[in-house]
C-alpha cells in the first residue's frame, strides 16, 4: 500500500511537468543508461488492454529476471483512454524482502524512458525505503544477438548464396504503418510466406536482428515451386500425376533436382557473404535446428530505417537423382526472380 | 490351315524391327540426353541381348530366303500366330519396361534396377519366344502359295 501511495504522490509531482505518450510508445525493450544500476533492462509488452512489464536486475554478480507483472496505465484525465494518452505506467514487483514500485514515463521530445523506482522493505526494519531514478533507452543497435541458449545464431557472415535481393522496405511496413517493431515485420513476412505455401520455417539470431529460414523446397528450372508433394520432398521422386510434357521429360532427360532455401535476414548492419559453401545437408538442418518462433527479446526491437531485409537464396542442383546436390553459384535467376517466382513478393504486396 | 510364308515372315519382321527400332531409338535418346547418367552402358547391356538375337535370326532367314532355292512356301497358321502373339507380347514387355520408368523410379540407378529386375522374367520369356520363332521357321514347307487372299491371316 505504501508503495502505491508513493506512486500516486510521484504522479502528482510529475504532473507539473509536460509529458506525453501513447501506450504503444512504451512497448519494447529498454536498457538502463546507468550500467551499474540494479535494474539492467525493462521489457514492456502491450497485450491488448493489458500492459506487462518485466525486468532484468542484478542478483549479486549475476543477472536474474523479475517476471512480467501487469502494470497500470495513467492519463492526465479520467476522460482520456490510456491507449491513446497514457503518460505513466506503474508496476509493482514483489520480492521476498521488499516491494519495488516502478513508475515509467516518456518525457516530452525524448526517446528515452524515465523510471522512478520506489523500494519498500517489507521485512527488514533496519533498512529504510528509498527511491531511485533512471533513464532507459531502446537498445536498437547496441546489443549483441541473444545467446545461443535462447535462439541459435545463423552462421555469420552468412555462407555464400546463389542469389540475393533486398526486399523493399515499403513491403515490410505495410500500408499506413508507422512505428514498427521487428515482430510486426516478422508477422508480415510470415503471412506472406504462408500465403506462398512456406509453412515450415525457423528463426536464427543475427547481429541486432534475426534470420527467417524457409523449408527446403523443390523448384522447377524457371524458379517456380514444384507442385505438392514433390515440392517438399527431400529427393526427386517419380511422376505422381500424368502430364505428357512431364512424362516425356522424365522419360528422356536426366531427372535433375533443383532445390531452394530462402533466408530472410533483418539486420541494421551491412554484411557480406563468406566464402563458405553450404551443402544441401547442412541447409536441410537449418529448419530443425532453428527456433520455432521469434523470441520477444528480438520481436520487441524497433524496426528502424537502418534495417534492411536481405533475401539470401540458396539453390542446390542434383544432376541425377540420388547424386549429391551441389550449391549453384551463381544462380541462373536473380534474387528478385526467385522472390517473384516463389510468389513471396506478390504476397508481401497484398 | 496354312498361311503364306513370305507374308507371315513380313509381318513378324515388321513387328520385330518396328518395335525394337522404336525401343532402341528411345534408349538412344535417353543415352544422349543423360537419362542414365554415366550408366548408359548398363542400359544397352540389358536391351541388346533382349532383342538382337531375334533380329539377327530374322535377318538371317531373310538373307537365306532371298538366296535360297525355296522362294515360296506355307506354314501352319497356328505356329505363325503363336510366334506372332508371343513376339508382340514380348516386345510389349520390353517397351513397357522402358516406358514405365518415370512412374517407377527417379534415378539412373533406379532405372537400371528396373531393367535388371525385369531380366528375371524377360530371360525365360525370351527363350519361349525364340522357341516359337524357331518352330515357325522350321515348320515351313515348300509348295505353291495359296491363292492371294484365300488363307490370308487377318
Amino acid at each position: 500500500m505504501l508503495s502505491r501511495m508513493l506512486a500516486v504522490l510521484l504522479l502528482l509531482f510529475l504532473s507539473t511537468t509536460s509529458l506525453f505518450g501513447r501506450l504503444g510508445d512504451f512497448s519494447g525493450s529498454w536498457l538502463n543508461a546507468d550500467k551499474n544500476a540494479r535494474i539492467i533492462s525493462l521489457r514492456i509488452r502491450i497485450d491488448g488492454p493489458r500492459v506487462l512489464v518485466g525486468a532484468f536486475v542484478r542478483c549479486g554478480s549475476e543477472s536474474c529476471e523479475w517476471p512480467p507483472v501487469e502494470a497500470l496505465a495513467y492519463t492526465t484525465s479520467e476522460s482520456l483512454s490510456p491507449t491513446d494518452a497514457a503518460e505513466y505506467l506503474s508496476a509493482v514487483f514483489t520480492q521476498s524482502d521488499r516491494e519495488t514500485t516502478v513508475v515509467l514515463s516518456i518525457p516530452k521530445e525524448s526517446r528515452n524512458l524515465r523510471a522512478d523506482v520506489f523500494t519498500h522493505f517489507t521485512t527488514d526494519s533496519t533498512r529504510f525505503n528509498f527511491v531511485e531514478s533512471f533513464t532507459f533507452f531502446r537498445p536498437t543497435a547496441s546489443i549483441k544477438p541473444p545467446s545461443t541458449d535462447v535462439i541459435p545464431s545463423f552462421p555469420w557472415p552468412p555462407p555464400q548464396a546463389s542469389a540475393t535481393d533486398i526486399v523493399p522496405r515499403t513491403l515490410l511496413l505495410g500500408p499506413g504503418a508507422q512505428a514498427t517493431l521487428l515482430g510486426d515485420v516478422n508477422n508480415r513476412l510470415v503471412a506472406a510466406l504462408e500465403a506462398s505455401g512456406y509453412v515450415g520455417k525457423s528463426y536464427y539470431a543475427v547481429p541486432d536482428g534475426f534470420a527467417l529460414v524457409t523449408q527446403l523446397e523443390q523448384i522447377n528450372a524457371d524458379g517456380t515451386s514444384r507442385p505438392v508433394p514433390d515440392r517438399w520432398a527431400a529427393n526427386v521422386g517419380t511422376l505422381h500425376s500424368f502430364s505428357l510434357s512431364e512424362y516425356l521429360k522424365a522419360l528422356f532427360t536426366a531427372n535433375v533436382g533443383h532445390y531452394r532455401i530462402i533466408v530472410l535476414i533483418l539486420t541494421p548492419h551491412p554484411f557480406s557473404q563468406s566464402d563458405a559453401k553450404v551443402t544441401r545437408e547442412e541447409a536441410l538442418s537449418w529448419i530443425p535446428k532453428g527456433a520455432n518462433q521469434l523470441p520477444s527479446s528480438i520481436a520487441e526491437r524497433d524496426f528502424t530505417p537502418d534495417f534492411a531485409c536481405t533475401a539470401l537464396i540458396y539453390e542446390f542442383e542434383e544432376l541425377h537423382a540420388g547424386d549429391a546436390a551441389t550449391l549453384v553459384t551463381p544462380s541462373n535467376l536473380s534474387g528478385r526472380d526467385h522472390l517473384t517466382k516463389s510468389n513471396v513478393l506478390s504476397a508481401l504486396g497484398r | 490351315m496354312m498361311v503364306p510364308l513370305s507374308q507371315s515372315m513380313k509381318r513378324l519382321t515388321v513387328v520385330w524391327f518396328l518395335v525394337a527400332g522404336v525401343v532402341c531409338l528411345i534408349v538412344l535418346l535417353q543415352t544422349l540426353m543423360g537419362h542414365y547418367g554415366d550408366k548408359s552402358r548398363d542400359a544397352w547391356a540389358w536391351l541388346l541381348p533382349a532383342v538382337l538375337p531375334t533380329l539377327t535370326l530374322i535377318a538371317t532367314v531373310w538373307t537365306a530366303e532371298t538366296r535360297g532355292t525355296v522362294k515360296s512356301g506355307v506354314v501352319d497358321s497356328f505356329v505363325f500366330w503363336l510366334a506372332f502373339g508371343l513376339s508382340v507380347t514380348y516386345l510389349s514387355v520390353i517397351a513397357l519396361t522402358i516406358l514405365l520408368q518415370p512412374m517407377l523410379a527417379a534415378s539412373p540407378q533406379g532405372y537400371l534396377d528396373i531393367l535388371h529386375g525385369s531380366s528375371f522374367f524377360i530371360g525365360p520369356f525370351q527363350a519361349v519366344v525364340s522357341a516359337s520363332l524357331g518352330a515357325f521357321f522350321v515348320k515351313k514347307e515348300a509348295g505353291p502359295a495359296p491363292e492371294p487372299g484365300a488363307h490370308s491371316p487377318a
